[in-house]
C-alpha cells in the first residue's frame, strides 16, 4: 500500500481527523508504521473503543475499498479465501458434452483422445471458475485496499495458522493455478477482543496496538468531532460522568461508542443540563447489563455531584 | 544508534520479554522511520514492534524508561555549586590528564558522564553480566575504563610530593578534590552497574529459580514462592495444552467417504455433485478429579487443581471434588471465582484432619458412579492414608471396570506406599496407572501421560 502523502505520524493523524477519527499519538504512530513497514497491525482492546472504526477511517483516508472478513468459530479457508464453483464446472462439462464429442472425433486411439483432452483441461480450473472470498479479493484489488480481519480471536486456532501464510508473504497458493501474489499489498488490520489467547506466531508477524479507554481530553475531542451538535459544556460534564463510571466495578464498562450513543440521545432529547432524572432515564444507552444499571444507579448522586464540579471548572477555563 | 538499540534488545531479553530477530529488525526500521527526537514517539514505535501483548506493553514501558533514563548525580545532590569547585584557572592543572574527568564530576555534567558511562560500558561489555555476584568485578572494570587510575595516580603523586615537601601550592586541596571525585564516581558507577545487571540478568536468574522450584518437593514450597509457582503451573498448563491441541487437530482431518458419496450422487447419474467426508469424531473425555485436601497433602492438591484448571481449554468437562471425610463437589466454585481464590476457599472449607478414604469412596459410589462411563477419566490425588478405616476397595474396582481410566497420583515417594496406614497396596491394583507426583516435574509427566491416553 503506498501512502506517499503521509510522511509523519502527525500528518496521518490530521488526515484521520478529517475522516472524523480522532487518533491518539500512539494510534497514529502504530498506523504510520504499519503503512510504511508494510506489516499487519494487530489492534486489541475492549469492545467499542474504535478498533473497527480505525479501519474504516483508514480506507476512507487512503481512498481504497475496505474488505472485511468477519471471523467466527468454524470459519475455514473455503469461506475466507476462495472456492471453486463446482456446480458451474459440472454444468459446463454437461453443456459442452457435444463439443467434447466433436473434439474427440478423429482420435484413433485412447491415448490420442486423452492427449487432446489434456490440452483443454486447464479451462475448467481457470479464474472464471474461481469464487474469490475476502482474502483473495483483498489481494486482487488493483489499487490496494484496507483488509480488516475482524475479531480474529473468534476464529479457530487452525484458521489463525492458515492466516499466517497470507500475512507474511501477501500471497496465496491455489494448487490448480499456482501462486497468486498481491497486486498491491493491502494494509491489514486484525482486531481482537481477547476472547482467546492468540498464538505467538501471529503476534510476531504483526505490529501491536492496544487501544484502551481514552483520556478525558481525547474523549472530548472525539465527542466534538463525532457529535458536534452537543453543547461544549454539556460535553465536558458528560465525559467526566462517563470517566467516573469507568471507575466503578461494572460488568461491561461504557466505551467510546456508548459515550457517543449517549451524547446523540441527549442531543435528540434537547438536553442542556445533566439532571439526575434525565441520566437515570437514559442510562440504558450507556450500560448494557441490568446489574450495571442498578449498581450505577446507586452511585449516581455521588458521581453527578463530582462531575458538576468538573463541568464548572471547565466552564471557567 | 544501532549499537544502543542492540543493547536495548538485550536489556529487554534480560527482563523476560523475548523479541525475535524479525521483531528487532522491525524495531530498528521503525526507529529509523520516526527518528529519535521525540522520546514518546520512539517509545510508541518501539513498543508496537517489540511488545505484542497488552500486558507486555506495561513491562516494555518500564524497561524503556529504565534503559533510557539518565538519573545521574541523584544521590550527590542536584545543585552543583560551581563557584566553589572551580578554582582560579591554573594552566598547569588544566593539562593534567585527570582534569577533564574531574571537571565532569565536579560540575555534575550529566550529559558527559552519561556518555562516558556508555563508552566504558561498551568497552567492558557490561551487557554480558547477568549474575549479581559479578557486580564488583564489572564496577572495577568500568572505573578503570573511565579513567579513575589517572585520578588516583595524580593523587598519590601529589601526596608523595607533599610528603617530601616539594608540593606545588594548593596540593592539599587538590588531593581532597580528587578523593571526593573518586568516591562520587565510584558510587555512580556502582549504582549504574547494579541497575544494568538487574536489567540484563533478571530473566536468567528467574529461569534459574524456576528450574530449581520445579524440582522442589511440592510440600516444601513456601508461601512466598506461591506466586512464582502459580506462574510456573500456568505456563506448564499452556505448554501441555499446546502440545495436545496439535494432536487432536491432526485427528480431526477427514477422508473422502467414497461409498456414501457414490450413493448420494446416484440421482445425478453418478456425477459427484455432493461429496461426503468421513470425519472422525473426537470425543473429548470427561475428567473427574478427586482431591484429598487434608493437611498432609494440601500443597499438592493446590497445584494439581491449578494445573487442571489451566487445561480447561483442552478438556472442557472437568468436574472436581474435594474431601477430607465426605465428598464435596467444588466444580461450581471454580466457575464463580478465579482458580487461585477458589482453591484457597476450598482448602479452608473442606480441609481438615482425619482423612477417611473409605467414606469418600462410599459417597462417590452413591452420587458419581452412575455417571461414569467409557469416556470418563478419574484422577485421585492423595496419599491413601486412611487412618485404619475400611478401605472400600470394591468401589474402586467397579470404577476401574467402568471408566476409561483411573489414575492415582500419590505425592509420597514410592518406598513409603503401603507403610503404616497407607492403603496404597490395596488401591494400586484397581487403577490403570499410579504415579508419584512429589514435584512439579513429576506432576507434569503424570499429566502428560494422562492426556496421551485420554486424547
Amino acid at each position: 500500500m503506498h501512502a506517499p502523502h503521509y510522511t509523519a505520524p502527525e500528518t496521518l493523524a490530521s488526515g484521520l481527523a478529517e475522516c472524523q477519527y480522532v487518533a491518539s499519538s500512539r494510534i497514529a504512530t502504530a498506523t504510520y508504521l504499519g503503512l510504511h513497514l508494510e506489516k499487519p497491525l494487530l489492534v486489541e482492546g475492549p469492545a467499542g473503543v474504535g478498533k473497527t472504526e480505525l479501519a474504516k477511517a483508514l480506507a476512507q483516508l487512503l481512498d481504497v475499498p475496505l474488505v472485511r472478513l468477519q471471523c467466527y468459530e468454524g470459519l475455514d479457508e473455503a469461506k475466507a479465501l476462495y472456492e471453486w464453483k463446482y456446480s458451474k464446472q459440472l454444468l459446463y462439462t454437461q453443456i459442452l458434452r457435444d463439443k467434447l464429442g466433436e473434439l474427440m472425433q478423429g482420435a484413433a486411439t485412447l491415448v490420442q483422445a486423452m492427449d487432446r483432452l489434456h490440452a483443454h483441461d486447464d479451462l475448467f480450473y481457470s479464474e472464471a471458475f474461481l469464487e474469490p472470498r475476502p482474502l483473495l479479493r483483498a489481494l486482487r484489488e488493483p489499487r490496494g485496499c484496507v483488509l480488516l480481519v475482524d475479531e480474529i480471536d473468534k476464529a479457530d486456532p487452525e484458521f489463525e495458522a492458515f492466516l499466517l501464510e497470507v500475512l507474511s508473504d501477501y500471497q496465496i497458493s491455489v494448487p490448480e493455478l499456482g501462486t497468486l501474489a498481491a497486486t498491491v499489498r493491502p494494509l491489514v488490520l486484525l482486531t481482537s477482543n481477547g476472547a482467546r489467547e492468540l498464538s505467538d506466531a501471529l503476534r510476531r508477524r504483526c505490529l501491536h496496538l492496544y487501544i484502551g479507554y481514552p483520556e478525558p481530553a481525547l474523549e472530548r475531542r472525539i465527542l466534538r468531532s463525532r457529535v458536534p451538535e452537543l453543547p461544549e459544556r454539556l460535553g465536558h460534564r458528560l465525559v467526566a460522568f462517563v470517566q467516573a463510571l469507568r471507575e466503578l466495578d461494572l460488568k461491561k464498562l461504557p466505551a467510546v461508542s456508548e459515550t457517543l450513543d449517549w451524547a446523540r440521545t441527549l442531543v435528540l432529547l434537547n438536553a442542556d443540563e445533566l439532571g439526575e432524572d434525565l441520566v437515570r432515564d437514559t442510562l440504558a444507552a450507556l450500560l448494557k447489563h441490568e446489574e450495571d444499571v442498578v449498581s450505577a444507579g446507586a452511585a449516581l448522586p455521588r458521581i453527578l455531584a463530582a462531575t458538576r464540579e468538573a463541568g464548572g471548572r471547565a466552564a471557567h477555563a | 544508534m544501532l549499537r544502543t538499540l542492540e543493547e536495548f534488545f538485550r536489556a529487554l531479553r534480560g527482563s523476560g520479554l523475548e523479541p525475535g530477530l524479525s521483531e528487532c529488525l522491525d524495531a530498528a526500521r521503525a526507529a529509523g522511520l520516526v527518528g529519535i527526537e521525540d522520546r514518546e514517539r520512539l517509545r510508541d514505535a518501539l513498543g508496537s514492534t517489540l511488545a505484542k501483548k497488552a500486558a507486555d506493553r506495561a513491562h516494555f514501558d518500564e524497561v524503556f524508561d529504565r534503559f533510557f533514563a539518565f538519573g545521574l548525580f541523584a544521590a550527590a545532590g542536584a545543585a552543583p555549586d560551581v563557584a566553589t569547585v572551580t578554582e582560579p584557572a591554573d594552566p598547569q592543572q588544566a593539562e593534567l590528564p585527570a582534569s577533564e574527568l574531574l571537571r565532569v564530576i565536579e560540575t555534575r555534567d550529566q550529559a558527559s558522564l552519561a556518555r562516558r558511562l556508555r563508552q566504558a560500558e561498551q568497552a567492558v561489555r557490561l551487557d554480558g553480566a547477568w549474575l549479581f555476584t559479578q557486580r564488583g568485578l564489572y564496577t572495577r572494570r568500568m572505573l578503570e575504563a573511565m579513567g579513575t587510575p589517572a585520578l588516583s595516580a595524580e593523587r598519590s603523586e601529589l601526596q608523595a610530593a607533599l610528603d617530601t615537601g616539594r608540593a606545588p601550592p594548593g596540593a592539599a586541596q587538590r588531593i581532597q578534590r580528587l578523593r571526593r571525585a573518586e568516591e562520587c564516581l565510584f558510587e555512580e558507577v556502582r549504582d549504574h552497574v547494579g541497575r544494568r545487571v538487574a536489567m540484563y540478568g533478571g530473566a536468567a536468574v528467574e529461569r534459574l529459580r524456576d528450574s530449581a522450584l520445579a524440582a522442589e518437593p511440592l510440600s516444601r514450597i513456601e508461601r512466598r514462592d506461591f506466586d512464582r509457582m502459580r506462574r510456573l503451573v500456568h505456563r506448564l498448563a499452556r505448554r501441555l495444552a499446546a502440545r495436545h491441541a496439535l494432536r487432536s487437530r491432526r485427528r480431526r482431518r477427514g477422508r473422502l467417504d467414497l461409498r456414501r458419496t457414490l450413493a448420494r450422487n446416484a440421482a445425478y447419474d453418478g456425477i459427484p455433485f455432493e461429496t461426503c467426508w468421513r470425519r472422525r469424531r473426537i470425543d473429548k473425555p470427561r475428567l473427574v478429579v478427586v482431591c484429598d485436601v487434608s493437611r498432609s497433602v494440601q500443597a499438592h492438591a493446590r497445584f494439581l487443581l491449578l494445573l487442571l484448571y489451566g487445561l480447561r481449554d483442552l478438556l472442557p468437562d472437568v468436574r472436581s471434588f474435594a474431601f477430607t471425610h465426605h465428598l464435596v463437589d467444588v466444580s461450581e466454585r471454580f466457575d464463580a471465582d478465579p482458580p487461585h481464590i477458589a482453591i484457597e476457599r476450598v482448602l479452608d472449607q473442606v480441609g481438615g484432619t482425619g482423612t477417611n478414604y473409605g467414606l469418600m469412596l462410599r459417597d462417590f459410589a452413591r452420587s458419581e458412579l452412575p455417571r461414569v462411563d467409557r469416556r470418563c477419566a478419574v484422577i485421585f490425588l492423595g496419599d491413601a492414608r486412611n487412618n485404619r478405616a475400611a478401605p472400600e476397595t470394591a468401589v474402586l474396582r467397579t470404577l476401574y471396570q467402568r471408566a476409561r481410566q483411573v489414575v492415582w497420583l500419590n505425592p509420597e515417594p514410592r518406598s513409603f506406599w503401603g507403610l503404616g496406614d497407607s492403603e496404597m497396596q490395596h488401591y494400586a491394583p484397581c487403577c490403570h496407572a499410579v504415579h508419584e507426583c512429589g514435584t512439579l516435574a513429576q506432576l507434569e509427566r503424570a499429566v502428560d501421560r494422562l492426556l496421551h491416553s485420554a486424547a
